[in-house]
């Protein structure tokens, strides 16, 4: 048992490092091919990346790499840049210092003063590294010194939740129709997958397979399946935490059972109905998330006393 | 010589450094420290201050300044007191902590300083500090104040005097442990020959009195909690830090709730009684039910609980009384009255404007006096009369004559300087001393040394951190061997048991447990099952132990 304040503000810390990442992996590697290949239209091309992040109706100003940069990664102010997200973990972690080791919150402390306060084209290189580098080194740091109690849990569940739902994010932008090798592989590579697809498969990258590996590999640690199972063994070992040790069928809890869902449709299902309307069902995948933090919050986090 | 180089501008011949004489010589309680710094040389010590600095921010050790978060300034000059004044002082504190602490017993109970003619009743019905709601309660353990900050400087003679008691919220302990880790860790070299006695028991001698302090109604281990007024707190790493070292709860208001004139907080699984809570919010936001009704950072309720004596407040309601610096005029006199003691701490003179001579004196000579509002903390309304321009004075003057019971009067006290590093090397710059007390209502215990804050301008005698001030970490030498323990006069049995620092013990977040007998006993017996299975194989043990060398 933990204030509820504090578990809420854990699960937030593990939202906001997974963004921070995973905002800086998919950037890095979709401007990165924006500045190389001369024949894309880069306003198309930045309006496309935009609309990974669920940004829509962007002013024409802002469709170039430089603006990107701006109000995606150094923007401290909007939290879904790399900056923003790493500065509110490190105003939620400011509230519960005494909830996590000191290690980690010098570490969250010194990434958010080193992000650059401004990054043009040709050093982005740079400033992605530093933060995936550091975000590396929390997440380390999160998993060496850190007692596998309660605030550990909810910081997890919250880390894992985010996976999912930046891969849906990405996928959802992804174009079904493009099978060539090259949008696969910047598929694979923005999901940090690339190379352990190469490992499992071997060879050429297929889409097909390609959007397999992402969704339902269940020894990769980014993919859908793999993430979701995770979270479902977290929030068992909080129920039982809290007592629910006899919640045999497993779905007392209004957040296992979103969870045990979308994980058995997507892990019992033809490949082909998923992708049938893709789009679609990676809207479906990134509910999850939303209906997994509303049920946390009326278990632990606002829990009526 | 490297010597002369580091120190060149902290020779001024002035009166009143505490490392040299008028002479340039070095005083012998800083000679082993003046030798140690000056073999670094000025530029080996400039490096190792700035990464002093850099790890203050790292670590996110900083205060609130104007909105805007700064690290804290550290100096990496120690001060150094030698075995014999700490034992005079901290006893002197130690008294002035149970004057007080009878001082408010009575205060709230039934008041026979008064009737005795110690202290007028004035005193008590003029001070906006005396809460009423908590009139004829007592704590559990009758202990009131339970942590206390007593201001000391060095006056002309080089002797302590008190400038100020603080026993509503005292702050600062929190940069007393980290000054101390990170001298440590960044001059080891210095502690070498000088056995320092150790600070990093705090944490743990503070929940012990807490604890101590827990109403009849707690379970076997009481729950403590530390009540911050929140993140945008300027004091607020200091709450985070003393609950994260003893391992306790921090809490803001809208984490607690009164049922049925007891306190809960909200936790993951529904509400929790709290039993103790450490506040270090001000009174007058506590609970809008008593206090300032448009409080955000109260519980409402929490006054009925306390007066129910279902939980405990450390500090207790009202302790203003106390600090009233009208208040500390008569703390000479309360030692006598309540201990039956000389004091051992001189206070500074002071004028109390409530006395019609005293104030014709004072307003009379206000260019060369210092005035301070009654109330007032952290430097705030002092007014210096020789920096004071005419037209403040007149001001001052007129403010005075309005209301003589707000202010108090006193020479300028010409307070000590040390050597602090600034733009072009070592200088000297005024210090204060905030050593602090904890009673347990078994006895009261000073925390070795205390908070040295240094003024960093030029002539500057305001050490508050809201003026710009520093800090400096605060040596204690342990006795050079203590005699036997028989021949010891009274008072010095804390003495016996003198904990040295020692910086390779770098264990970065754990301060000592003074409750360790206890632990270790339970430790001793082992658990029947998995005692009987050894980690490790005896034959492995031996192979590894071959292969490490």
């Amino acid at each position: 048992m933990m204030l509820s304040r504090i578990a809420d503000a854990m699960f937030w810390i593990g939202r906001y490092v997974e963004r921070a990442d995973q905002t800086a992996r998919i950037l890095g590697v979709s401007l990165q091919s924006i500045t190389e290949d001369a024949s894309l239209d880069p306003a198309g091309a930045c309006a496309g990346v935009y609309g990974i992040f669920g940004i829509t109706d962007v002013p024409a100003a802002d469709l170039t790499v430089q603006r990107v940069l701006d109000r995606l990664v150094t923007d401290r102010q909007s939290p879904s840049s790399v900056a923003g997200a790493l500065q509110a973990a490190r105003e939620n972690a400011r509230g519960v210092r005494e909830a996590l080791s000191t290690e980690v919150w010098e570490s969250l402390n010194t990434t958010t003063l080193g992000m650059p306060r401004g990054v043009r084209p040709s050093r982005m290189h740079g400033a992605f590294q530093f933060a995936k580098d550091r975000c590396a080194v929390v997440d380390g740091l999160l998993d060496a010194s850190m007692t596998r109690d309660e605030a550990w849990l909810f910081l997890r569940v919250g880390q894992l939740l985010e996976r999912v739902d930046m891969l849906a994010r990405n996928l959802q932008a992804h174009d079904l129709e493009d099978s060539s090798d090259a949008a696969t592989v910047l598929l694979l590579r923005s999901c940090s997958a690339h190379e352990a697809y190469i490992r499992s498969y071997r060879g050429r990258v297929r889409a097909a397979r390609a959007i397999e590996f992402l969704l339902l590999d269940s020894i990769f640690p980014r993919s859908a399946a793999y993430c979701l199972s995770e979270i479902d063994e977290a929030l068992e070992t909080l129920a039982k935490l809290h007592g629910n040790s006899f919640d045999r069928l497993g779905t007392a809890e209004p957040g296992r059972r979103i969870v045990g869902r979308a994980l058995a449709s997507l892990r019992f299902r033809q490949l082909e109905d998923i992708t049938e309307d893709f789009e679609d069902e990676m809207e479906q995948l990134q509910r999850v998330t939303g209906a997994v933090t509303r049920a946390l919050g009326t278990t632990y986090f606002d829990p009526a006393s | 010589m490297s010597d002369t180089s580091l120190f060149r501008g902290a020779r001024t011949g002035a009166g009143g450094d505490e490392m040299f004489t008028p002479e340039g010589a070095v005083r012998p309680t800083y000679r082993a420290l003046h030798d140690a710094l000056a073999g670094l040389g000025l530029e080996e010590f400039r490096a190792r201050s700035e990464s002093l600095a850099r790890s203050y921010l790292d670590q996110g050790i900083t205060f609130d300044y104007a909105g805007e978060e700064r690290p804290f300034p550290i100096d990496a000059i120690p001060r150094v007191i030698d075995a014999e004044e700490w034992t005079e002082v901290s006893a002197g504190v130690a008294q002035r902590v149970q004057a007080l602490e009878a001082f408010l017993d009575d205060v709230y109970g039934d008041r026979r300083a008064i009737a005795d003619g110690v202290i007028p009743e004035e005193l008590v019905t003029s001070s906006s500090y005396v809460v009423d709601a908590v009139r004829g309660y007592r704590p559990a353990n009758g202990v009131r104040l339970h942590v206390a900050g007593i201001d000391l400087v060095r006056d002309g003679d080089g002797g302590f005097r008190v400038l100020e008691d603080n026993v509503r919220t005292p702050s600062g302990v929190s940069y007393v442990l980290s000054n101390r880790r990170a001298m440590a860790q960044g001059f080891p070299e210095l502690f070498a020959d000088r056995p320092v006695r150790r600070v990093g028991e705090y944490p743990g001698r503070l929940l012990a009195a807490l604890q101590a302090a827990a109403p009849d109604t707690a379970g076997e281990e009481a729950t403590v909690v530390v009540l911050t007024p929140g993140r945008y707190n300027s004091a607020y790493f200091e709450h985070s830090l003393l609950a994260r070292t003893m391992g306790v709860d921090l809490v803001e208001a809208s984490d607690l709730v009164e049922r049925g004139d007891r306190i809960y907080m909200r936790t993951t699984a529904g509400l929790r009684r709290v039993d103790v809570i450490y506040k270090r919010t001000d009174d007058d936001f506590l609970d809008p039910e008593v206090f300032r009704p448009d409080s955000m950072l109260g519980v409402p309720g929490l006054v009925r609980a306390v007066l129910a004596g279902n939980v405990v407040l450390a500090n207790a309601l009202g302790n203003g009384i106390a600090d009233d610096k009208l208040t500390y005029t008569y703390v000479p006199d309360l030692v006598r009255y309540y201990l039956d003691e000389e004091p051992i701490l001189r206070n500074v003179d002071t004028w109390r404007l409530e006395e019609p001579d005293s104030l014709a004196e004072v307003l009379d000579r206000l260019a060369e006096l210092v005035v301070k509002p009654v109330d007032g903390s952290g430097g705030k309304g002092i007014v210096i009369g020789p920096a004071a321009t005419a037209g403040e004075l007149d001001a001052l003057r007129e403010r005075l004559r309005a209301d003589p019971r707000g202010w108090i009067a006193q020479p300028v006290v010409q307070l000590s300087t040390i050597p602090t590093l600034v733009e072009d090397g070592p200088e000297p710059r005024h210090v204060d001393l905030r050593p602090f007390a904890l009673n347990s209502g078994e006895d009261v215990w000073v925390l070795p040394g205390g908070l040295t804050r240094v003024a960093l301008p030029r002539g500057e005698m305001i050490v508050n951190s809201s003026r710009g001030g520093g800090s400096k970490d605060t040596w204690v030498l342990a006795a050079a061997r203590p005699a036997a323990p028989a021949g010891t006069a009274s008072g010095a049995g804390e003495e016996i048991d003198e904990g040295i620092e020692d910086p390779t013990d770098d264990s970065r977040d754990q301060f000592d447990d003074p409750l360790g007998e206890e632990t270790e006993e339970r430790a001793s017996e082992p658990d029947p099952v998995t005692s009987a299975i050894p980690i490790i194989e005896a034959d492995d043990e031996e192979e590894g132990r071959d292969d490490a060398q």
